[in-house]
């Protein structure tokens, strides 16, 4: 998770993660660097797309309602750890909020305000598939600073001007040899190496299965098999809890609330986060247009790995696994894929 | 996004949620549960910035109840004339409905995409819509009156639930008028009703619209 941090010695050195479905656990481990624990619940979207966010503050003043400032906050932040997914993930999510017809102006302000410094994996968990949605593990852009952790230093590069005068104006740190940039490198290269081959290797007992994605014609696999008989058994599994939805980098629904005082003269509108896994979500005038469990999963899985092409011109999915690890009964989103691969019209 | 279809900036292009005072210049009661209402901003420079393309709503928003996405259903050659047809289904339209003439209330839009009417110039048009879905393409209707001439045949096959329901039934004459072949029909008939009954689709068929090969798919939307 990210948190405010007052020194180095607050960071996980010697941690790593355990995930599987349903399942996030914490080791220490001997070899373990300050890094090698990948991903945990929170992602950079917090920081941009904050959970809950007052857009606007309304006074009712002489019959007439004033709006007053809500001030977005514009401190510089740097966040320190984020990984090539969620570069990935934040550049969906740049799409959504920047790129289309209308900008988010408080996702602006954020954004423009945030100083990322990425780290390279040296290790994959079990949920992750990054390999397979080509989002990972190497960060290669989209970072200020990217940090990969060596035996007894980092290697820093620098991925924008504000990295480079960031990194110019730090005392204590010397270039890099050829030997040490070749072990960076190496390192992400025999990650990803050993990711594309750990699914066809034989796993040892109690560990868990490595995830993969196969993404051929995914698009067409799940628009043509929407009435598959999958859908009704994940159904019958999923608790319909929307922790999938909030744990995902890229997911960005939103619901405004009023939020008044007894006089109704202060009004607050409020944006919280929202999943499409709840009732509300889909509610119309006619009523509710998703009314089953099966509905929904299937309308979420569709749109991060099938309409999100159509919408954005990408997958809404970056394989970092997130949703697979925080669904309380551990359904897999690669399962399910492979399962109606299996048996697609 | 097709691009066939403009979509007219919203008023403050940087702030999307920014909402602007609006007041209520004119009520006019149309069906049962169905109001227009004639709005103004109340600043001249937002009222001199304002555009709309056919098709695209406005988010009408009373502070302390919510907003409701809403159809602007005027002429979008003339923005400063908006009107807002509106049903009174839930919170915010109920709310609404309890609002006089001289009143406030906020907006911002306009947003959602447009029917593609640039591109239709120069073909036969059939345009169809059942209900309160008039609504939304009354401006394609003042869009292609405006330029008439540009435009070949023109149809427009309207329905709704019962006579009563009917909407905008002042209009059809000048519609007429204007070289528009109006065909309307409802669900269930009254004793005073000897126009068409049956649903909209039923419309298409016994009508045998006589459209050339360039006549553009229907412009549907449903109530």
């Amino acid at each position: 998770m990210y948190d405010e941090l007052d020194s180095i010695e607050q960071l996980p050195l010697g941690v790593i993660d355990e995930q599987d479905g349903g399942k996030y656990r914490l080791d220490r481990h001997q070899e373990a660097g300050y890094f090698d624990y990948v991903v945990g619940p929170h992602s950079l979207k917090k920081y941009l797309f904050p959970p809950q966010e007052t857009l606007q503050q309304l006074q009712l003043k002489d019959g007439n309602w004033h709006v007053e400032p809500t001030g977005v906050e514009d401190k510089p932040l740097a966040v320190i750890g984020p990984r090539s997914c969620d570069l990935h993930a934040m550049a969906i999510q740049d799409r959504v909020f920047l790129e289309g017809p209308y900008v988010d102006p408080g996702y602006r302000t954020r954004r423009e305000r945030l100083f990322v410094v990425s780290v390279q994996c040296r290790r994959a968990a079990a949920t992750c598939f990054c390999h397979s949605m080509k989002t990972g593990p190497r960060a290669s852009r989209g970072f200020d600073l990217a940090l990969t952790e060596l035996d007894h230093c980092f290697a820093v590069e620098v991925g924008s001007e504000r990295g480079g005068k960031m990194l110019a104006s730090v005392d204590g740190w010397k270039s890099c040899s050829a030997a040490m940039v070749n072990q960076a490198i190496d390192q992400s290269a025999q990650l990803e190496r050993s990711m594309n081959q750990r699914s066809a290797a034989e796993i040892a007992p109690n560990a868990s299965r490595p995830r993969q994605l196969d993404t051929r014609d995914i698009r067409d696999l799940l628009l043509n098999n929407l009435d598959h008989p999958r859908w009704d058994e994940v159904a019958e599994r999923c608790l319909s809890c929307a922790n999938c939805t909030m744990v995902c980098p890229t997911c960005f629904c939103s619901s405004v609330t009023e939020v008044s005082d007894l006089t109704g003269e202060q009004v607050r509108r409020e944006r919280t986060w929202a999943s499409c896994f709840t009732a509300e979500h889909s509610f119309l005038s006619s009523g509710v247009v998703r009314n089953s469990t099966t509905a929904r999963y299937r309308q979420w899985l569709t749109h991060k790995l099938a309409t999100w092409i159509d919408q954005f011109d990408s997958s809404g999915c970056v394989g970092c696994g997130r949703c697979i690890t925080w669904c309380p009964v551990g359904i897999d989103l690669t399962e399910e894929v492979a399962a109606i691969r299996e048996t697609a019209k | 996004m097709n691009a066939n279809i403009q979509v007219a900036p919203t008023v403050d292009a940087a702030n999307p949620w920014a909402t602007h005072a609006a007041r209520i210049c004119a009520i006019e009661r149309e069906v049962r549960d169905v109001v227009t209402y004639r709005l103004a901003f109340e600043d001249p420079a937002v009222a001199e910035r304002f555009r709309f393309q056919p098709g695209q709503f406005n988010m009408l928003y009373l502070p302390g109840i919510g907003e409701s996405a809403i159809s602007i259903s005027s002429d979008p050659d003339n923005p400063r004339r908006t009107l807002h047809t509106v049903r009174a289904v839930g919170n915010v339209t109920r709310a609404l409905t309890r609002k006089q003439v001289g009143d406030q209330l906020l907006v911002r839009g306009p947003f959602g995409s447009s029917w593609p009417v640039a591109f239709c110039e120069g073909q036969d048009l059939v345009i169809a819509a059942g209900g309160l879905g008039l609504a939304p393409v009354r401006p394609v209707l003042h869009y292609v009156i405006n330029r008439r001439d540009q435009f070949g045949k023109v149809w427009l096959l309207y329905g709704a639930r019962s006579p009563r329901d009917l909407l905008y039934t002042a209009q059809y004459d000048r519609w007429r008028e204007a070289d528009i072949d109006v065909h309307i029909t409802v669900d269930l008939g009254e004793d005073q009703w000897d126009g068409h009954v049956g649903v909209v689709p039923v419309l298409f068929e016994r009508l045998q619209l006589d459209a050339s090969p360039r006549t553009l798919s229907p412009v549907v939307r449903r109530s």
